[in-house]
């Protein structure tokens, strides 16, 4: 009895494993998108079964990155993107599912969760969309995570994406959060509209990651990169500026030194107009500021 | 000396009418010198008319303690620059003591009779002032020389007697010669008269460096007090004399002084060694003087985990200076008794010697999620300078630290306590190392302040691959020949010119590190007055991990500057046309234009793929520029 007890839960945490990939469980993709992706990546790694090896090559390696890491993450995704786009479908695999091989310390499965993330958000595949909605809505008790999943799917710049992270962008502090982060890396007009409204959150850390994000969502030399489709880019951007500089005159720091980044990273050419109609009615000590910013920003350190 | 008390002291002794030379009044009186028998005759049983030894006549007292208060090196009784003031303490006077935490006997051993490592408490905690002995003939230079004058007069009863305060005791040790050889000297123990009328050697060491400047700025006052009895059997004090002195600081190297010899961790694998081998040959080349020494460990950042610095007191034929290795604050959390960095062991374990000390200083609660700014590639130093009518003539310290992101703050205390080179902080919490030499060096250059800042400019890296790209050489390939390293082998990292430009993560990163980095140059620029031509632009982008950045090329400023004329670089790998590195040629040219050689470093494999490059890897012990007059710094 003792030992059909065992046996059972042997095969239960098996298949509890089993449902697990390394970031989100099976079931948190849809039927049709998780059997979709499982036949995709069976044909893939017929096709390709170097690029397996090779995605399998650097998560075994994570735990010696890890241990011997200098800063506050061992930088796995680097190594993953190294590998390009041959290797979306293996690391989309890992993300969802499969299951870790191992069990690792706290900080090395941040690092291999959040390099598969930012590898495969790089590759801005559109083929990674499911995986990414599902990874950005999944509850996820490292923050680093969620936001690096948010991130990921924000690259993607997909309507889906936008409408995930509005969605996100609605829900608990944590939710709203990776939102914030998630929006940063979705250059769409849309975007800045709810970062706009995260800016003015209750919680501190979301509307200053909504700060950030507002910069992030219209970072010039993003938007000059080929491949990026520009069509919304002068709409971003200027409503990127619009916001950032009224957030500039309203806020305190460090929203005030956040915004005033952004104001830099976006470089929208109507800035200069924005902060001389920004002074008009601001107290002495802002028109200081705002004229501060003014030369700031003639001299850019980004052009 | 105390001259009030001596006065008052003969007074009672001899009744009102005393003369100065304390026999008595009338102009008839004989002198001093011819009535008072000397210490040998009062030995002999000699000194006076009738037969029997006599007590001499005290005189006036002598209570005369002296120190190297004009910093000329000795403690000369005829000198009076060693008595004017000595009670005080400035920048223009008062002597020094050192902090006698080097080992000059190599006595302190790292590991147990069992073969284990002593814990990390234990390995500090053993140095020469430790115990209660001078330790060999170099101990005795390490100790600060004081003397008292003799008082060859002094009465049978009169008893000497060296106070510290009770804190005082804890910070440093008296000794007094007797019989040739310094032995400890316990606050207020007594010194015989047979040892006032001859005089008195004594030593003072510090017993550790300043930690805490709220709980001690470093001086201390050893009080000489001699005391007796009265010809009525009552005490009487003949006199009391007050020395002050400060406790050297500790003091950090700027890229001013050349590099004495170079270190490099030894790993014992292939890229290790070629990597040795190259820094070997540039140092060479450098004209580095001791060259370069492995230090054997697995652990390759060798910037990381100790800093070196110095401390000096004034001695007769220049200052005496004892080398320190600051260990780093790392908490990597191993055991409860060895909760540091296991490298930075080095400190003690290949440093601490004759003159070397040791110092560590860590917060075992300190929040390990910052942990990486405690690593001294976090810790750099601005070299001198003067600004807005301040003078920092030994620079300033340099690290990363906001009040969200920093290191060990007990660690910072002690550099705060210091003084001399006050912290100078600067955001690197965007970072994802977050280290200063990630985007900042100095170096020596022929122009009014002697010294420029190479600061990381990422926006020119990206103009730089803009303008080839624009020439027609989009295709050309950057990182040729270089591997992302993995487990069962590596991937090729080689990238065109056109594909690093298209790619959206490290434009949109380095946009924003270009950025940070101006917010970082401008605490700089305002604190030391630099000019935009004081200031040395070194091109490379960054790429995002966990969205913090770091070097996606190989950071050129992060190399060791080995001389004046020479600095080593990390190899940039960036895109060759008309038959030159475009990167190299820019930091050639630039550092070409002040007389620098640049000898570029492969460090791909070995740092830069791990997050770190040359400086990373790499540490000095430099001349010791500021030793002669430190306090000129104060």
């Amino acid at each position: 009895m003792f030992a059909a007890v065992l046996v059972l839960s042997v095969l239960a945490s098996v298949d509890a494993r089993a449902d697990v990939g390394v970031v989100i469980t099976r079931a948190a993709l849809g039927a049709a998108d998780r059997q979709s992706l499982e036949k995709a990546v069976a044909t893939d790694r017929a096709a390709h079964p170097a690029a397996f090896r090779a995605v399998e090559d650097v998560r075994a390696s994570v735990k010696g990155l890890d241990e011997s890491k200098r800063g506050r993450l061992a930088a796995v995704g680097p190594r993953l993107k190294a590998l390009g786009r041959d290797a979306l479908l293996p690391m989309l695999a890992l993300l969802a599912l499969e299951a870790a091989r191992e069990d690792a310390v706290p900080s090395a499965r941040r690092a291999l969760r959040v390099g598969l993330l930012e590898a495969v958000g790089a590759l801005r595949d559109p083929r990674a969309e499911a995986v990414l909605v599902a990874a950005a809505k999944a509850d996820h008790a490292d923050a680093h995570v969620a936001a690096a999943a948010a991130r990921a799917l924000g690259r993607l710049g997909s309507t889906s994406s936008v409408a995930t992270l509005k969605a996100l962008a609605a829900g608990d502090a944590g939710h709203r959060l990776a939102a914030a982060a998630g929006l940063g890396e979705c250059r769409r007009a849309a975007s800045v509209a709810v970062l706009r409204a995260l800016s003015t959150d209750a919680v501190d850390d979301v509307r200053l990651a909504a700060v950030r994000g507002l910069g992030a969502v219209g970072n010039a030399q993003a938007w000059k990169t080929s491949g990026m489709v520009r069509t919304e880019e002068a709409a971003t951007r200027q409503a990127a500026a619009q916001a950032l500089v009224a957030l500039f005159v309203a806020g305190d720091e460090p929203a005030r030194r956040l915004s005033a980044e952004g104001i830099l990273l976006v470089d929208d050419p109507g800035t200069p107009a924005l902060i001389e109609a920004a002074k008009a009615g601001a107290d002495d000590q802002t028109v200081t500021a705002l004229t501060a910013l003014t030369e700031r920003f003639a001299k850019n350190p980004t052009r | 000396m105390s001259l009030v008390r001596g006065r008052l002291a003969l007074v009672l002794l001899f009744g009102p009418c005393v003369a100065w030379n304390g026999l008595g009044c009338g102009d008839d009186s004989p002198s001093a010198a011819e009535t008072i028998p000397s210490v040998a005759d009062q030995a002999a049983g000699g000194g006076g008319a009738g037969g029997r030894p006599s007590a001499p006549e005290p005189g006036p007292p002598i209570v005369d303690l002296r120190a190297d208060v004009n910093r000329d090196g000795e403690v000369r009784l005829d000198d009076p620059g060693d008595d004017a003031d000595e009670e005080t303490w400035d920048r223009a006077h008062g002597a020094i003591f050192l902090a006698n935490i080097d080992d000059d006997e190599d006595r302190c051993s790292t590991t147990t009779s069992a073969g284990k490592p002593v814990s990390d408490e234990a390995l500090a905690d053993c140095n020469d002032a430790s115990d209660l002995v001078v330790n060999g003939a170099d101990d005795e230079d390490d100790l600060a020389p004081l003397r008292i004058a003799a008082w060859p007069n002094a009465p049978d009863d009169a008893t000497g007697r060296v106070t510290l305060t009770a804190a005082d005791q804890k910070r440093a040790r008296l000794f007094i010669r007797r019989n040739g050889a310094l032995e400890h000297l316990p606050s207020d123990a007594p010194i015989s008269a047979l040892e006032l009328r001859a005089g008195v050697e004594l030593a003072l060491e510090g017993r550790d460096i300043i930690r805490d400047v709220a709980r001690w700025n470093g001086e201390l006052v050893l009080t000489f007090t001699v005391d007796g009895a009265s010809r009525d059997g009552g005490p009487v004090t003949f006199g009391t004399d007050t020395v002050r002195l400060r406790l050297a600081p500790v003091i950090s190297h700027h890229h001013l002084e050349p590099t004495v010899k170079a270190f490099v961790s030894n790993s014992g694998d292939k890229t290790s060694k070629n990597f040795q081998k190259a820094l070997a040959v540039a140092a060479s080349a450098a004209g580095v003087p001791e060259g370069v020494e492995a230090i054997e460990t697995d652990d390759i950042w060798t910037q990381d985990f100790f800093e070196t610095a110095y401390m000096s007191r004034p001695a007769k034929g220049g200052p005496h200076v004892v080398r320190v290795a600051l260990r780093s604050a790392n908490l990597y959390g191993n055991t409860a008794a060895l909760p540091l960095r296991s490298a930075g062991r080095v400190a003690f374990s290949a440093f601490r010697t004759k003159d070397f000390a040791g110092v560590q200083q860590f917060d075992p609660a300190a929040d390990p999620d910052m942990d990486s700014l405690n690593s001294t590639g976090n810790f750099e130093t601005i070299p001198p300078y003067e600004h807005a009518g301040v003078a920092h003539r030994l620079g300033r310290i340099l690290r990363g630290s906001v009040p969200s992101f920093h290191p060990d703050r007990s660690f910072a205390a002690m550099l705060d306590a210091q003084v001399v080179q006050a912290p100078l902080l600067v955001d690197t919490s965007w970072l994802l190392v977050g280290h200063v030499d990630e985007t900042m060096s100095f170096v020596k250059t022929a122009t009014p302040r002697g010294w420029k800042l190479l600061v990381n400019d990422p926006t020119l890296a990206r103009k730089m691959l803009e303008a080839a790209r624009d020439q027609g050489h989009g295709e050309a390939p950057m990182f040729t020949g270089k591997h992302w390293p993995t487990n069962a082998g590596s991937r090729p990292a080689e990238v065109t010119i056109q594909q690093v430009l298209d790619d959206v993560d490290v434009m949109a990163t380095s946009a924003a590190v270009a950025i940070s980095i101006d917010e970082q140059l401008a605490i700089v620029q305002a604190e030391v007055g630099l000019t935009e031509d004081e200031i040395i632009r070194v091109p490379f982008l960054h790429q995002s991990v966990d969205d913090l950045a770091v070097a996606y090329q190989p950071g050129m400023v992060n190399g060791i500057y080995l001389s004046d004329t020479h600095f080593a670089a990390p190899k940039p790998f960036g895109p060759v046309i008309d038959g030159e590195d475009i990167f190299e040629r820019s930091l050639q040219g630039s550092l070409g234009k002040e007389g620098i050689e640049v000898t570029f470093l492969d460090d791909w494999s070995l740092y830069h793929v791990n997050d770190g490059e040359v400086h990373c890897g790499t540490n000095a012990i430099r001349q010791t520029s500021g030793a002669a007059a430190w306090w000129e710094a104060l």
